[in-house]
């Protein structure tokens, strides 16, 4: 089926064009869509263009951890069951259950997302994806105060300044920087020679080993984002004296190069990932981010200043945008009799408390993410997991339903993380006609009904 | 020693990565690990061949280390990992998974192994 | 729960269907596989609606709408803490969209603003929207692929890009907002008006109406353009409409085909109401008055409790910011370079003076151009009214009683210079139905399908529980208004979606869209082709990337 020595393969000459398929890559959040495979028949010959996180997407087809067969925990070992047992069982525990969670649902199409959702809505349960922990706080800070934000078109041609803070996406996204500063755009044709980058964060990561000499890095105080962000607000509204001895660790000539950026760039891009999301002190950094891009919007005579929010997971925004619309909320859903109604609790909190008796999830790996207690919490009630590979939640569950690998061996559409949506190509069959995420989700839900 | 624990995403200490294509003792080097300043290493009159056992209120861990000269004092990182969330928490419904206050020592006990993490989730 | 019969035949209504000229008359409507026929094919499951004394009239489309785009799920995000929003709108879920439209009359609804990079996000929730057929028109005005073409008037090469454009989007039409406002990116910085050249590139707001008209009329798309006016609920659209008119009084296309059924238009003024806010709109109406090439919708002020803010005019957001001196609550997002949305909330009052001409301008708008075929009733929903205040806006335009009602606690300033206030012109019903149904098909170019109930077409139907003939709309606008506060029956393509107060939303409508029609496979393909370098240069992804494949089921071709 596979062709095992397709990632080995070297110097394979080209086949004719019309084995060569341009895909999009489901490997992160940026989806790039320029990757370019070779396919022989019915395998994948050679893959060109992924970065080092997108090879490894198209490694786990052949995975050795790779899941092939239903599986059902039997005195602490698992046991292969068919699928129609396998559903019935499903079927069986969502039914046994009066308070289920969903949770995970970012690594999985869109279509399947929606499905996930009438399963909730279905069976009254809680449903929550990986972004309450993460870029979703972003959009929960926008509805209370709103944002401004971009798209990755915006940012390669009109931006001049790319600000990371506490993001290190040379790890997390490996193939940004090169699309958004090492590109030329139509409004800044010389590239990389007119964007300046700045890199605010704790340490010197990776990503600052791109930075050049017009650039900017930061290396500030751990929790001090917040004591920053206020300093740069107060500046920016009245006249205000730069202290001598800077602010937060940055010294006083690097917050005057800062400053004068801010509010004489054109075009200002700002990345932030999970740093900004954790509280400091009594304040949200990321709350007073959001205000700092508002009042740096009202007063600048020239140019925006927008954000972005870096998440990991291919289709998180996705979850965001189909909840939405479906439900009205971004996250953290409690359906009682088919409604969602106003809820406080989040998956945290639902897990903490143990308010839940028996959790599905769905394409990602809690028991691996979470602190342990939650973890231990979460292990202590009855669990199914849908994914295609082993992982510490597949060492815990009860249940274990195979999928195929989205963008590989099943299409469906994703959000990219700036919100735009892409399509993602089948390219080969799945391994023992395993169904997608999407399919199976509607298969248990027309079971339930 | 009191330090800053910051758990962050690493390509080449990726637990994702570890799940879908390595055996356990794979995952084992590579994200039961830390990274701290010499100068931290120095102070704690640490030997490369010596472990070491990170702890806070919400459990503890033993794990080996590398020295980045990058890595400002005070602080440790680690890749993201079933390891790092021993020490990590809840706050007010939020994860915190950067600059957790942990205590942090030279020890001669080998790594937390993933099974017994496993235990320890699983215990009832 | 479907309520679905192989044919179904309405008994003895009253029919109303301006298209086909009639007006009151008894008659017997026939549908068969969802559509109307003139004698069925067998007479087998027959399901008989009985509608003596009822009235029966084709099913209501809206021509301008905001349904289904990433900024609707904007306005979730701002207002899922916001209690009145959710007390009001239910958190505009897709579902809530549907069964208030339904509610209301409407089978066909068209998603008035989407960029082409986010089409695959309105296709998706078309998809999940039920019962309702669907369109969406592409919005262009900041198109900057088509930069050279518009500086050098390449028609040819406009027309064939929207072709693809439309084809691979599946979109139904064009939208031109603010023709390349985005060139400046700093949100204070306002142009004077559109005649105004660009800074970055070498054409005015002007050329790219023009420009984008001949191409459509080249294409012969079922619709014309659909033009945002520049600065709209400020005085300066006036300036912007004058400008736009004055160049629309020169633009002369030859129509092969001139049937009634066929739309007159070359240009469609989108929400008409917030263009003159003076309040004067004598030089609009005069200009229809003189000129078929031009029609307008209403845009209703339904005074809700709340209402989103949905736009993408800087000159609106700019001053929304200022009036309240603080900073507001507005999600600002800029779409690859295609333009900005700019989504927030907001409260319309009876006592505010501009509120009020907002409101006054409509239905000025509507009583006094001579041809009611020009003009369509719209909302702008859910940016100026929500569907659920039709029956009072109904009242508004059949009663010169319920107007004034209703205008008694108006602002004052406003009072002293109404004109509709002691304005004693009505609607007849007819002309209400022409402006909600027959007009909006035949400007949408969809008269072979909605808006009349001629043999062939759609069976959209509504069955109203009033013999309106018997009716002095005047004095009795309250049974008007209870008349279409319940319809009685809601039936789309064949089947019944509503029944008394039972909607049913267990079926799929369609998605509508069209090409155009293309003289040379050839040359489109080269046009296409240059296109997609562009977007290989620019873009974040590549042309093809905008392809929909939606299954065939969910899809209908016009042109």
């Amino acid at each position: 089926m596979i062709n095992k020595k397709f990632l080995i393969k070297k110097n394979t000459e080209f086949k004719k064009m019309s084995d060569q398929i341009k895909i999009t890559c489901s490997g992160c959040s940026l989806l790039c869509d320029d990757i370019i495979i070779i396919k022989h028949e019915k395998d994948i010959e050679k893959i060109l263009g992924t970065c080092l996180k997108g090879k490894e997407k198209f490694n786990q087809i052949i995975s050795k951890n790779r899941i092939l067969n239903p599986l059902i925990r039997k005195n602490n070992s698992l046991e292969k069951i068919n699928w129609d047992i396998a559903l019935d069982k499903a079927v069986q525990m969502i039914n046994n259950s009066i308070k289920p969670v969903l949770y995970g649902l970012s690594n999985i199409s869109c279509e399947a997302q929606l499905n996930a959702i009438k399963i909730a809505r279905k069976i009254n349960g809680f449903i929550d994806s990986n972004s309450t922990i993460c870029q979703g706080q972003v959009l929960n800070f926008a509805s209370k105060i709103g944002i401004t934000t971009m798209t990755l078109t915006d940012i390669i041609n009109k931006s001049d300044v790319i600000i990371l803070w506490g993001v290190n996406v040379v790890e997390s996204i490996p193939r940004l920087l090169s699309k958004i500063l090492f590109s030329r755009g139509k409004f800044r044709i010389t590239g990389r020679e007119i964007k300046s980058l700045i890199i605010v964060d704790i340490y010197k990561t990776a990503s600052f080993n791109v930075l050049g000499t017009r650039d900017l890095a930061l290396i500030i105080k751990p929790d001090n984002d917040i004591e920053l962000i206020r300093f740069l607000k107060k500046y920016c509204r009245e006249e205000y004296k730069i202290p001598a001895g800077g602010n937060s660790g940055i010294d006083k000539q690097d917050l005057e190069r800062l400053i004068s950026i801010l509010l004489n760039s054109e075009h200002i891009s700002i990345l932030t990932g999970q740093a900004l999301i954790k509280p400091q002190g009594e304040g949200h950094p990321m709350k007073e981010l959001l205000e700092l891009i508002k009042i740096l919007n009202k007063y600048k005579k020239i140019g925006r200043v927008s954000l972005m929010m870096v998440g990991g997971h291919y289709n998180m925004v996705g979850f965001e945008h189909i909840a939405l619309a479906e439900t009205g909320k971004n996250q953290s859903i409690q359906f009682r009799n088919g409604k969602s109604v106003q809820t406080e609790e989040t998956i945290i909190s639902k897990l903490q408390n143990q308010d839940f008796d028996l959790s599905i999830i769905v394409g990602t790996d809690p028991i691996s993410h979470f602190p342990a207690a939650i973890s231990k919490n979460l292990s202590s009630k009855p669990m199914i997991l849908i994914d295609n590979k082993k992982s510490g939640t597949y060492l815990i569950a009860d249940l274990i339903l195979p999928t195929a690998i989205t963008g590989i061996e099943c299409e469906g559409l994703a959000f990219r993380l700036d919100h735009v949506p892409i399509k993602l190509k089948k390219i080969i069959d799945p391994p023992n006609n395993i169904l997608s995420d999407a399919k199976l989700l509607e298969n248990i839900l027309m079971k339930l009904e | 020693m009191e330090m800053i624990l910051n758990t962050i995403r690493l390509i080449d200490y990726d637990q994702n990565k570890e799940w879908i294509h390595n055996d356990i003792e794979s995952m084992e080097d590579n994200l039961a690990i830390g990274f701290i300043n010499p100068m931290d290493f120095k102070e704690m009159y640490l030997v490369p061949s010596l472990k070491l056992r990170i702890s806070n209120k919400y459990g503890d861990i033993i794990i080996k280390f590398k020295q980045g000269k990058d890595i400002p004092r005070g602080i440790i990182l680690m890749p993201i990992s079933m390891w790092s969330n021993q020490l990590s928490y809840v706050e007010n419904k939020n994860i915190i998974y950067k600059n957790i206050k942990v205590q942090v020592e030279g020890t001669r006990d080998s790594p937390t192994k993933l099974i017994e993490l496993i235990n320890r989730i699983k215990k009832k | 729960m479907s309520n679905k019969s192989d044919r179904i035949i309405i008994k003895n209504g009253l029919i109303f269907d301006p298209l086909l000229k009639i007006k009151g008359e008894k008659k017997d409507i026939l549908i068969e596989k969802g559509i109307i026929v003139e004698k069925f094919s067998s007479n087998n499951n027959i399901k008989e609606i009985n509608a003596e004394n009822k009235t029966v009239i084709p099913a209501a489309i809206d021509i301008h709408t905001h349904i289904a785009s990433q900024q609707i799920n904007w306005v979730r995000l701002l207002g899922k803490e916001n209690k009145e929003f959710q007390k009001n709108w239910e958190g505009l879920t897709l579902r809530y969209i549907a069964r208030n439209y339904i509610s209301n009359g409407y089978t066909f609804i068209t998603e008035a603003n989407v960029y082409p990079s986010l089409s695959k996000q309105t296709i998706f929730n078309f998809i999940n929207l039920p019962v309702l057929d669907k369109a969406m028109l592409l919005n262009l005005g900041n198109f900057w692929p088509l930069e050279f073409e518009f500086e050098k008037g390449k028609i040819d090469e406009i027309s064939y890009f929207l072709s693809d454009l439309l084809s691979k989007c599946k979109g139904f039409g064009i939208k031109a907002y603010n023709p390349f406002e985005g060139e400046i990116w700093n949100l204070n910085t306002l142009r004077e008006n559109i005649k105004e050249k660009g800074k970055l590139y070498n054409f005015t707001a002007i050329d790219v109406y023009k420009h984008l008209i001949y191409s459509i009329e080249k294409l012969d798309l079922p619709h014309s353009i659909h033009c945002h006016i520049e600065g709209y609920e400020h005085i300066e659209a006036k300036d912007n409409l004058n400008i736009l008119l004055e160049e629309l009084a020169k633009i002369k296309i030859d129509r092969i085909d001139s049937s009634r059924f066929k739309r007159e238009q070359i240009c469609h003024l989108a929400h008409a109401n917030s263009l003159n806010m003076d309040g004067d709109n004598t030089d609009l109406i005069k200009f229809l008055n003189n000129n078929k090439n031009v029609d307008l919708d209403l845009a209703f002020i339904g005074f809700d409790e709340i209402n989103p803010i949905i736009t993408s005019d800087r000159r609106f957001i700019t001053n929304y910011k200022d009036s309240s001196g603080k900073f507001n609550k507005i999600i600002i997002n800029s779409n690859e370079s295609e333009g900005d949305s700019y989504t927030g909330f907001r409260k319309f009052s009876k006592s505010n003076y501009n509120d009020c001409i907002l409101w006054s301008n409509s239905i000025d708008l509507a009583l006094n151009i001579k041809n009611k075929w020009q003009v369509q009733f719209s909302l702008n929903f859910p940016h100026y009214s929500h569907v659920n205040k039709i029956p009072k806006i109904a009242s508004w335009l059949l009663s010169k009683e319920a107007r004034k009602i209703f205008m008694e606690d108006m602002d004052n300033k406003y009072l002293k210079i109404s004109s509709i206030f002691n304005n004693d012109n009505v609607l007849d019903f007819n002309d209400y139905i022409i402006i909600t149904r027959a007009s909006p098909a035949k400007s949408l170019g969809l008269t072979k399908y909605k808006g009349n109930l001629d043999v062939g077409t759609d069976a959209d139907i509504n069955i109203l529980d009033i013999d309106i003939t018997k009716i002095d709309s005047n004095r009795d606008f309250k049974s008007i208004e209870k008349a279409f506060e319940n319809i009685e029956y809601v039936i789309k393509n064949g089947n019944i979606v509503k029944k008394g107060d039972k909607i049913f939303l267990g079926y799929e409508g369609k998605i509508f869209w069209a090409e155009g029609k293309i003289y040379s496979q050839e040359d489109k393909l080269r046009v296409v082709s240059k296109k997609s370098e562009f977007y290989q240069k620019y873009y974040s992804y590549f042309y093809n990337m905008l392809e929909n494949n939606v299954n065939k089921d969910f899809l209908k071709k016009i042109i």
